[in-house]
């Protein structure tokens, strides 16, 4: 995502009919390593796809995640498009997790909630989680802990 | 009731192989204590990807890496003391059974990862219970333990992959995963104790357990331990 990257917050919001907002929770984001900012995340339900808008400031960044299998896409407001993102990372003792990299962080405890108690088998004693995706959006590597220290970014 | 492992199944540990892939989920799925609306930003001030509280090799006791699942009509054990001496239970405690242990929460950043924005606790002194002076003179005790105490004993059994924390100076065990608030007050959990589990409530307000005062100091350790893991400073 480039810096500052303001993605339309009302066309990834072409919503199906069964879409719910789940929760928007006030915390605080960070945008390509900068400092972190106050920022409302806001999370939909649309049935087979659950969005992420990430609300700093004037900007708005929106992930779309979706499972079995996983993917995960960012809105790029210019082209319109869904764009697969590369990499993902989740710290469950700080409820951070990272979307490309470093291009935004934010505090979310409810998404690790969530995976943590869906996931059990897989998170249990698990601190760190990075997934790497190809280039149609597959998951093709995920890594654990200080299995994660011989993973290039 | 057994300590020491009985519970875990270590052959049914996750390989990794099969679950590549499966660690993250589009999470839309409502974990226990539901969804926060104010994140408990902590001392990082903000996103913090690199440096956890589990950095440094502070992971696991005796490389006890066995998987947590749901153990109905079981003991969970977890190596520790106890000296099988039976505990006390009283009548209007409700067994029950298919307890869930693995609530989103109870992970490593347990204490800014609860959900709830409400409640406090400040010990058994702040305020003081009612009943406080009266009965700890009958027992023969001045304290409980301290919130570092239960702290530590949840942090170790989140690295340890155990659901339970002994109770500090008892023979109870508290499943930490099932503590829930009601409210700012009260906080419902289970407890193991005689090779059962059940289901109470405790005021960590008025100092109850059940609606009750503790019968024994090993009654009010558990109230303690209970609203330390729920509302406590972590």
């Amino acid at each position: 995502m480039a810096a500052g990257a303001s993605l339309a917050a009302d066309a990834p919001a072409k919503a199906a009919a069964v879409s719910q907002v789940l929760y928007s929770l006030s915390t605080r984001c960070s945008i390509e390593g900068a400092a972190p900012k106050t920022c409302v995340v806001e999370v939909v339900d649309e049935g087979s796809a659950t969005l992420y808008r990430h609300r700093i400031g004037a900007v708005t960044m929106t992930v779309r995640i979706t499972d079995k299998p996983v993917r995960m896409e960012r809105w790029n407001g210019a082209k319109k498009t869904w764009q697969p993102l590369k990499e993902a990372a989740a710290r469950f003792s700080t409820n951070t997790i990272c979307f490309n990299g470093r291009d935004l962080c934010v505090v979310n405890p409810n998404y690790l909630n969530s995976v943590r108690q869906d996931r059990p088998d897989a998170t249990a004693g698990r601190d760190l989680v990075m997934v790497r995706f190809d280039g149609t959006g597959r998951v093709n590597l995920t890594c654990y802990d200080d299995g994660c220290k011989g993973v290039k970014s | 009731m057994g300590g020491g492992g009985g519970g875990f199944d270590r052959s049914r540990a996750p390989s990794g192989f099969s679950q590549g892939g499966n660690s993250f989920n589009r999470g839309n799925t409502r974990p226990s204590g539901g969804w926060s609306n104010r994140a408990n930003i902590g001392n990082n001030g903000g996103p913090n990807i690199n440096g956890g509280r589990f950095d440094g090799g502070n992971r696991g006791q005796g490389g006890n890496w066995g998987q947590a699942g749901n153990r109905p009509n079981g003991n969970w054990g977890n190596g520790n003391r106890f000296n099988g001496n039976t505990v006390n239970v009283n009548r209007n405690w409700n067994r029950v059974t298919n307890v869930n242990v693995n609530a989103g929460w109870a992970r490593p950043g347990w204490g800014v990862a609860r959900p709830w924005n409400a409640g406090w606790y400040g010990g058994w002194s702040s305020p003081p219970w009612g009943w406080w002076a009266a009965r700890t003179a009958a027992w023969g005790i001045t304290t409980l333990a301290t919130a570092s105490i239960i702290n530590n004993a949840v942090d170790n059994a989140i690295a340890a992959n155990n659901p339970v924390i002994v109770v500090p100076d008892t023979g109870y065990q508290l499943l930490y995963g099932s503590v829930q608030p009601v409210g700012t007050n009260l906080v419902s959990f289970v407890v193991q104790a005689n090779g059962s589990q059940y289901q109470l409530t405790a005021d960590c307000q008025q100092g109850l357990i059940n609606g009750q005062q503790p019968q024994t100091a090993d009654q009010a350790q558990l109230l303690n331990a209970a609203c330390q893991v729920a509302f406590g400073s972590a």
